[in-house]
């Protein structure tokens, strides 16, 4: 497979989040900011990365009856030692995260990844689609998370990942027309199937003029070929 | 035949567990060496924020340099989840008491501070809690400024049944108010 590809499907056509709808769960409980939502895209990212790197580097010598424990196992030290790196380092952003953080370990995107391609590919190749597929479901959870904090508070807040202080920030809606369920849990789920929804319109107008295309160019062929009789 | 499944069963009962175990140990090895390298910063980042809910409890400006004493905590006082008690000074002069708490609201781990000036409570901080988000968790933002400047014996967190937050509600009043008896008696005494 070309690498190109390896790492666009990653992001757009094998879409974690909005494609195979794997991760839903820290998608939707980390999403009410925009910088939450960058950090647990970044935690992911990161853990995607070390973790399919090193299953690949290793598959050869793991036996085919006891990969599911090791790459759990492997999961498992690498979520915890990124949980352990961002409670040192980035110790407001870990708050924040809480138990999301640790609960990457059983993120179906990382052990889908792991058993499905790093496991089949070599080290190369799987850190292009860990780094694909962490960019996708990055890029999912910052659509998720500015749409609903957005639409949920008015404006986006940025904050430093390092210190939790304030950055920068904006406020376009003035609080009176602020649609506050977007920040609930109930506002994530709803959000989401927007979105879903969109992504589906899109690809299916997309499939649609692809086909009108297709069916035009075959009618030329055919017109051309009946023409050249 | 009867030699090739002896090996087999030897690589299934030994060699699979071993090689699992040796995985493991470079695991615990990686593990190890990060806890190390982290464990310093971290436990400096909690006592940070220990010290600057401190000062949010009893409303002091984040620059003052504040001194912490250890005060006992009384045996009923541990029952219901309190772990520490300071007393606190600035230049000697007490500013206020503050204590620490760990209770279980709707979930277990709701880890608090709470702060007593005068007669009066002072403030509330929450360090960490597994309060469902929108809900118990949106409640516990509302707390501090329910209780600061309310007078100690007078009713706190009431009537928590119309929104729906009664079981943190109730646990937390028990403890701040388990905290408030014994300042007070700390204070008369």
């Amino acid at each position: 497979m070309k690498k190109r590809k390896i790492f666009i499907d990653g992001i757009f056509a094998n879409n974690a989040a909005f494609m195979l709808f794997l991760g839903i769960c820290p998608a939707l409980a980390t999403t009410s900011s925009f910088m939450s939502a960058l950090g647990m895209g970044i935690a992911v990212l990161a853990t995607l990365i070390l973790t399919n790197v090193v299953i690949s580097a290793i598959r050869r010598w793991v036996p085919n009856e006891i990969r599911i424990p090791v790459l759990i196992v492997i999961i498992a030290t690498t979520v915890t030692i990124i949980e352990m790196l961002m409670q040192a380092y980035m110790f407001d952003l870990s708050q924040t995260l809480g138990v999301y953080l640790s609960l990457i370990v059983v993120n179906c995107i990382i052990l889908g990844r792991a058993e499905a391609f790093a496991m089949k590919n070599n080290v190369l190749d799987s850190l292009i689609d860990a780094v694909g597929t962490g960019i996708g479901f990055m890029l999912g959870l910052l659509a998720l998370a500015f749409a609903r904090e957005f639409l949920g508070t008015g404006g986006i807040a940025f904050t430093s990942l390092l210190t939790g202080q304030p950055i920068w920030g904006f406020q376009i809606i003035p609080d009176n027309y602020t649609i506050g369920l977007f920040q609930e849990s109930s506002g994530a789920f709803i959000m989401f199937g927007l979105i879903v929804a969109l992504i589906n319109f899109v690809v299916a107008k997309i499939s649609e003029n692809k086909k009108k295309k297709e069916a035009a160019a075959k009618a030329a062929a055919k017109l051309a070929a009946e023409g050249g009789k | 035949m009867v030699a090739n499944m002896s090996k087999k069963k030897l690589n299934n009962f030994i060699l699979l567990p071993l090689f699992l175990g040796a995985v493991t140990l470079v695991a615990a090895g990686a593990l190890t060496g990060v806890h190390l390298l982290t464990k310093p910063k971290i436990e400096e980042n909690i006592k940070q924020k220990q010290l600057s809910g401190y000062k949010a409890v009893l409303d002091l400006a984040q620059s003052d340099v504040i001194d912490l004493k250890k005060e006992t905590v009384s045996d009923e006082l541990a029952g219901i989840g309190v772990t520490n008690k300071f007393s606190v000074t600035i230049d000697t002069t007490l500013v206020g008491v503050v204590y620490d708490a760990e209770i279980t609201g709707y979930n277990s781990g709701l880890i608090f501070q709470v702060g007593f000036k005068g007669t009066k409570y002072a403030g509330f901080n929450v360090i960490s809690s597994n309060e469902t988000p929108g809900y118990g968790a949106d409640y516990l933002e509302t707390v501090h400024e329910q209780i600061k400047g309310v007078e100690i014996g007078d009713p706190i967190l009431q009537d928590p049944s119309k929104t729906g937050k009664t079981i943190t509600a109730n646990a937390l009043r028990k403890a701040l108010e388990a905290c408030a008896t014994d300042y007070l008696e700390g204070r008369a005494g």
